[in-house]
Order: structure tokens, then sequence, then C-alpha cells
């Protein structure tokens, strides 16, 4: 056989409804993603500023969140139903969906983190209470950035830069180990910063969280380009 | 528990750490790329441990044409093989020479090794009117023949001698719709022609003819292209009952039925056999790059 005939091959659909539908639910999950980041990032700074308003705007807009939930659930199911996709296309709607579960997750955590916050204002802390939640912002940055990247993955299914998230996963576990030893400080200097210590406990674990579903994400990817599931697989052997 | 996880681990890994889409750069549409030449392999494993046939290298022609080039395969016992493949891939082709139906085409001429059991389907000596009970064949469309149901069944026993008297016919043409799951349907009007039957009915009807000469394998062409979407499912459940008792081989168009029906698949394209493997592995993930993108609709 010819190499010419094998280079016939071309990667769009016959069916352009099926690329149009795929790349409709794609479209879904990415802005699904984006809004979850910047969900995360303003739920951050709510805590560790102590700033109520910005933890109601998080709240509200959390709907719109939902909203797309609600929107990639139908498109998937179109997918299944119409096109029945199969080998990488299946891999790869299997990938955005389990996406999508995660990002809903993640856009919860933002809601939690949102209201520790909003729960703040009733006790009125003191800017030296605050400075306990600086931790939330500061895991809050690697982690949204850590999404970021796994959601760049899926958009150019880049299964390198999919091994690299999953890799540097570990440094937000580092981080979150760390902030929970200088948490625990406050709490042997004075036991009435309990209250503060567990409201920051309960913010920096959703940002532990976080990373952990972008994380997720990134090796759903993996499988969807390589066929491998890694979900499981023990992170160094994926460098 | 814990242990099985970290063997679980210390087996992936070695596989992750084995394939060369984890460790170099592969995108979606640089993926598996290969051209096929003509020391073409078969990706997959075309034998299996209790084959009913064994082909091996076989090549066909038509005149000039190469039709099917180097195919091995083997059929395995109790199971249900689907070829798929565009049209011309030479799946049809492959199917008729598993019953030597090629050789009503004068032009046509098989090389290669087929064996049924032990037994060389192509030896000279073999007569062919058994070998096509013991390899029956279905077609695309419904073909009964211009007789009673009871006669389009009784027909093969008959010219076989497989009944010594009316009773043991009545068994075998009962048995025999019973099998295709038409009894029920047929039983008060054994006597008209089996020709008014619908379509779907007419299909279960040409399978319980095969069926009623006690064949080891049943081939397969495209039997439910002519049939609607319930009269396919009835059909497609007959398929898999039938393959506790009878070993298939099944050439279809739809890849859907290939994945619902099968046990393997086998993706055939310009005359070579491209993949053949678990069906579910077909499904999600082929290994060679033309299955790709035949099963997922990307011939550009």
């Amino acid at each position: 056989m010819a190499q010419e005939e094998a280079g016939q091959f071309a990667d769009r659909h016959i069916l352009s409804r099926f690329d149009g539908d795929l790349g409709y639910f794609r479209g879904l999950v990415l802005e699904m993603g984006k809004r979850v980041q910047v969900q995360v990032v303003l739920a951050s700074e709510a805590l560790s500023t102590c700033d109520v308003a910005k933890a109601r705007k998080v709240i509200h807009n959390h709907r719109a969140i939902r909203d797309l939930d609600i929107d990639a659930l139908t498109a998937n199911a179109r997918l299944y139903a119409i096109h029945q996709p199969v080998a990488r296309d299946l891999r790869f709607v299997l990938t955005l969906s389990r996406a999508v579960y995660d990002l809903e997750r993640i856009g919860d955590e933002a809601v939690r983190v949102a209201d520790i916050a909003e729960g703040l204002y009733e006790y009125q802390p003191t800017s030296r209470d605050c400075i306990l939640f600086e931790d939330v912002r500061r895991l809050a940055g690697p982690s949204v950035q850590l999404l970021q990247r796994s959601l760049e993955s899926v958009a150019e299914e880049d299964v390198n830069l999919a091994v690299q998230v999953a890799l540097d996963g570990k440094d937000i576990e580092e981080m979150f180990k760390g902030s929970i030893r200088r948490l625990a400080t406050y709490l042997m200097e004075d036991p009435r910063n309990i209250r503060w210590v567990i409201d920051a406990t309960l913010g920096i674990k959703a940002m532990e969280r976080i990373g952990d579903h972008a994380c997720s994400i990134a090796r759903n990817l993996i499988y969807s380009v390589t066929g491998k599931d890694v979900r499981h697989v023990n992170v160094a052997s994926l460098g | 528990m814990a242990v099985d996880q970290e063997e679980n681990e210390m087996t992936t890994a070695e596989t992750v750490a084995a394939d060369p889409a984890l460790s170099g750069a592969r995108t979606r549409s640089e993926r598996g790329s290969r051209a096929l030449g003509s020391d073409f392999e078969t990706v997959g494993e075309v034998r299996v441990g209790d084959p009913r046939m064994t082909c091996t290298d076989v090549n066909v022609y038509y005149g000039d044409k190469h039709a099917i080039k180097h195919v091995s395969l083997d059929i395995a016992q109790n199971q249900v093989v689907a070829m798929i493949g565009p049209s011309g891939c030479g799946k049809s082709t492959f199917l008729r020479c598993l019953n030597r139906m090629n050789d009503t085409i004068d032009i046509c001429r098989v090389t290669g090794e087929i064996k049924l059991d032990d037994q060389d389907i192509y030896d000279k000596r073999l007569d062919v009117v058994p070998l096509r009970a013991q390899v029956g064949m279905v077609f695309q469309k419904p073909n009964p023949f211009p007789k009673s149901i009871y006669d389009n069944i009784a027909y093969g026993p008959r010219i076989h001698g497989l009944a010594s008297n009316r009773t043991e016919l009545d068994e075998i043409v009962e048995n025999s719709l019973t099998k295709a799951g038409l009894w029920e349907e047929v039983k008060d009007r054994l006597d008209q022609p089996g020709t008014g039957l619908s379509g779907g009915q007419q299909q279960r009807l040409c399978i319980a003819r095969t069926i009623a000469v006690e064949p080891e394998v049943i081939l397969m062409d495209e039997p439910c292209s002519a049939l609607d979407p319930i009269a396919t499912a009835k059909v497609e459940e007959l398929i898999d009952e039938l393959r506790a008792n009878y070993t298939i081989a099944i050439v279809t168009h739809s890849m859907q039925q290939a994945a619902r029906v099968s046990q393997r698949t086998a993706y055939f394209h310009l005359g070579n056999l491209v993949e053949v493997g678990e069906t579910t592995q077909i499904f999600t993930n082929p290994r060679h790059k033309l299955t790709e993108d035949y099963i997922t609709g990307r011939f550009g």
C-alpha cells in the first residue's frame, strides 16, 4: 500500500456536526474552567483579606458555573446519543466529562472558602487575625496555575504538559504540609487562635483539593491521548 | 489491599515508562501515523488458543487484481469475529474464502492455507458440498426458497440425508426454527410460503435453514443491512445466543453492530488485515492509526 494512501486520512471528522458538537462540549468545559479559576482567586482573596463583599460575589457567581455544569451534561449526553463516539473520540469525551466533575468540585471548594470568609464578618477579626489566612492565598496561586495548565493540556491535548502537571501536584501537597506546620505554631502560641486556625485550615485544605482536581484532569488527559489509565499510578513514574 | 495497590502501581508504572506516548511529544494529529508498505504486518494477535478455523497467508486474486494480501487469521471456537472495513477492502472476499464460495467465480484464485479444525478446505480431494454444510452462510438479503416455511428448513437436511423419516425431519425443523427464535411466530403456518414473512423473519428463516444442516461455523455477510432496527436487534440477539453452539464470522458495515455482537474484531483495508484484537480494545484503544481513523469516521 502506498504511503500517499495512508496520508489521505484527515484529522477532521467526515460528519462536521460531530466536530461541531465535540467542539461545543470542549468549549463549555474550558469556559467552566476559566470561571472556576476566577472563583478560586476571588475566594482566596476574600478569606485572606477578610473581604465579605468578595465572598458574596463568589457565592453569587456560582450560579453561572452550575448552569455550565447543566449545559455540559446535556452536550455530553448528546454526543453519546447522537454520535456514539469510539476510540480516541470516546476517550476524549470521557476525559471532558470527568473534567466537568472535577471543575464542579473546584467550584464547590471556592464557595466553601467564600462561606468561611462570609462567616468571619460576624466575629470582626482584626488585621492581626487575618495574617493567619495568608496561607490560603499563598496556596491559591500555585493551585490556580496548576488548574490553568491542566486545562491547557486538555485544550491542546498535550500529554507532556499533562504529565508535568501531575508531577507538579506534589509541590502543592508539600506547601499544604508546610502551612499546617505553620498554623500549628499559632495554636501553641495562643489557644484563642483556635477558631481562626480551624477556618484557615479548612481554607488551605480547599486549595490543596483544588490542586488534586487539577492533577486529576491532567491524568485523565493522559488517558485520552495514550489510552493508558494512569489515575492510580505512582506520580514519580510519569516523568 | 495496600500490597495490591503497590503491585498495581509498579506494573502500570513500568508500562507507562515504556510507552513512547508518555515520554515523547505526541499530539492528537500526530499520533500513530504509519504508512503501510509491502512488508505489511497485522497489528494484534491473529492466533487464538482454541481456533475452529485457521487461515495462513491467504491471498485472493481476481484476475490481475490482488484482492486479499497475505492474510492470516484464526476464527476462535464459540466466538463471534467481526470483519469491518471500507467498501472494497476485501472483508466479504475473505469471508467467502472460508467456505469456498469464491470457487463459483471463474477468475478468482486463492492461495495460502485455510483449515477447518485440521482439514485443509482447499484440498483438491475435498467435496465442497458437505463443506458448505459445515460452514454455512447467511447473506445480506434474505433469500428464502420459493417454498413453504417447512420446506425451506427441510431442504438441506433432506439432501444431506440428516433425517431418516418424517418425525425426525419435523424435529429438525422445529429445533432449527426454535434456535433461530422463529418457532413461536411461524409454528401455525409452516405450510405457508417463506417469502410471505417479514424481512426480519425471512432472515431468521435463512439462519434457521443454515442451522438445520448442523454447521460448525456460520458465516454472515451483512445479515442485517436490509432489516429495520427492531428486526436487526432480534438477529443480533440471536447471533449472541448462537455463539454458545457455533463459531460465527460476520461481515458488517455497521461498526456499532460489530461492537455489539462480536468478541474479536478484524479491520481490513485495501486487502490487508490491518489490525485484529478484542472488540473492546479495538473500539476503545485501537493500536493502528488506520483502524482509528476508520472507526472514528476520519477518512479524508
